[in-house]
């Protein structure tokens, strides 16, 4: 039952997005996320909608399969759409007894709701066409500058492997102990919200007890293979720039100056 | 009595995926009988006893205990639970009380009974588990040994005061010693308490001696059902599903295959070696 956890998870396919360095797919997001805050304007978002397109018809995802994802925060964009509508102040449009819609709030709702959309398909993108591994492969080599400065980047990068590793192996882990305490008579669907937070108790304690057993037996396991972080240690598989990798890097690059030359030219206006 | 009707589960129904874990399994379980369930991982014996206490939903097919369909209208799942008792692979895993008293107790709790007659029924079943006195009852269930963290935990199931008792590969991970104390434990609950036993293994050594009916699942199918004797007859064809006879059944068939007169049904080493010291002066006239 708790399989149906699949937001963003890969998706695996050939596609010239999935072959990509992943420092160049993280620094796609991040460009894209950061042209989407550029303002409030209909050619920002067009940009924004036809670089996603792009991506997403070379990623060969299908659209299905993104948009499903966007249904775990429907209730978030709901919300925000609300709340932008009603309590941003400006010119009254509407009046529903003490509730008003201003000119204003409809905007600001409206590109609130784009944005979240793209903002949660944009991300899944990153994580639908690489792996985990790749991930954070590709965060341990694009961050390495921080080392500089003291950052322990590599086991950064170790640690969240491994914390994504584990998801699938707790769910699994958690999954047969909701079932083990069934057998047992427990009873996690009735009674009110303290009943059923008592009812945790017999889940929660073996499976933390699982997790620590589980995490000591893998730190055995990496020190008997005389794990000792970073230093001198080389990949079977480096990160290598190709031909594709520099394209990629350079057709971003236009989309960043294409959008800040729409932000500059228009300014704060909509239209 | 367990009856069970043509039961079929798949998986991931309706997509590219599906899979049948368990494809039209029909038998019944009378009261009382010891059996063993055999097949390899990933055959569908796991799901199967799912099924019998109301965990997983049937696909297609039915589940009859003692003459009601498990999945008529109303019916009560928590009785189920109770009525047929489910302890699991590694049932130390599940342990979460403060006290190896209280976790025992929290089987009959939630059945509804009363703190003081939780506690007597918990009492009852650490003493069947040979877990009993203030040592045990107090103690952390964290603080016992692998075996007694086991023992432990099937007491957790006891207590129910189950009429079936389901184990699911009880005697995996544990020492030699372990095993014998789990599967002796197993034998003394059959015997005296008249319990319904379904052992689950792979392992046809460990059930040999002990069940009176072997069951051999493989692909989500009942291949063979019979007594171990029966069943290991077919030992050749044991084996290309995956899993082996007793040791002894091949030694008693390579002796009977050079000719000496020996009782190839023997399962266990004890009635091995009788057959074979009342064939000993066949053997000496052979040296």
């Amino acid at each position: 039952m708790l399989k149906d956890l699949t937001l963003g998870q890969y998706y695996p396919e050939e596609s010239p997005i999935h072959r990509l360095d992943p420092r160049v797919k993280l620094a796609g997001t991040l460009v894209f996320i950061i042209t989407l805050f550029f303002g409030q304007s209909v050619w920002l978002y067009l940009g924004a909608f036809l670089y996603l397109l792009i991506v997403i018809r070379l990623s060969r995802v299908p659209l299905r399969y993104i948009v499903r994802g966007l249904k775990t925060i429907v209730v978030l964009i709901l919300l925000s759409a609300l709340f932008n509508l009603f309590l941003t102040p400006g010119d009254i449009l509407v009046k529903l007894g003490p509730l008003t819609i201003t000119t204003q709030g409809l905007v600001t709702a409206i590109f609130m709701v784009v944005r979240l959309i793209f903002l949660i398909m944009g991300s899944s993108i990153l994580t639908l066409t690489t792996t985990p591994n790749q991930l954070t492969d590709g965060m341990e080599r694009g961050l390495s500058w921080l080392k500089i400065f003291r950052v322990p980047v590599h086991e950064i990068a170790m640690m969240m492997t491994i914390a994504l590793r584990f998801i699938p192996i707790l769910v699994d882990e958690t999954d047969k102990i909701i079932k083990a305490q069934k057998a047992r008579g427990a009873d996690f669907e009735s009674g009110n919200i303290m009943q059923r937070a008592r009812a945790m108790i017999p889940i929660l304690v073996p499976l933390f007890i699982s997790a620590f057993r589980r995490a000591n037996d893998l730190a055995m396991a990496m020190e008997a293979r005389c794990y000792h972080g970073s230093e001198g240690r080389t990949r079977m598989k480096p990160l290598v720039y190709t031909k594709n990798d520099r394209l990629a890097y350079l057709g971003l690059a236009l989309y960043f100056a294409l959008m800040l030359a729409i932000f500059i030219t228009l300014g704060s206006r909509v239209i | 009595m367990i009856e069970i009707k043509n039961l079929t589960y798949t998986y991931e129904q309706g997509t590219g995926y599906e899979a049948h874990a368990l494809n039209g399994v029909s038998t019944r379980i009378p009261d009382g009988q010891f059996i063993g369930l055999i097949g390899h991982t990933g055959s569908g014996k796991s799901t199967l006893i799912q099924h019998l206490n109301g965990l997983m939903k049937a696909t297609t097919g039915d589940i009859l205990v003692d003459g009601t369909s498990i999945y008529s209208e109303h019916y009560d799942m928590r009785k189920l639970r109770s009525t047929v008792g489910l302890v699991f692979q590694y049932p130390e895993h599940q342990l979460f009380e403060t006290t190896v008293l209280k976790d025992v107790m929290f089987g009959p709790k939630n059945l509804g009974l009363s703190d003081d007659a939780a506690k007597e029924r918990a009492r009852k079943a650490l003493e069947l588990t040979g877990l009993s006195g203030e040592r045990f009852e107090n103690a952390s269930p964290f603080d016992l040994s692998g075996g007694q963290k086991r023992r432990a935990a099937i007491a957790g199931v006891l207590a129910m005061e189950p009429k079936v008792l389901i184990l699911d590969e009880p005697t995996a991970g544990l020492d030699p010693r372990g095993r014998d104390e789990i599967l002796s434990l197993i034998r003394d609950l059959h015997e005296r308490r008249k319990m319904t036993v379904i052992l689950v293994s792979h392992s046809m050594e460990d059930v040999a001696q002990y069940v009176e009916r072997i069951i051999v699942i493989d692909s989500g199918k009942i291949r063979f059902d019979g007594t171990p004797r029966e069943v290991f007859r077919h030992y050749r064809e044991l084996e290309a599903l995956g899993l082996a006879a007793p040791q002894v059944t091949y030694l008693m068939h390579d002796l009977a295959d050079a000719g000496f007169t020996v009782d190839t049904d023997a399962i266990t080493v004890d009635e091995a070696r009788d057959s074979i010291l009342k064939s000993l002066p066949q053997f000496r006239r052979t040296v």
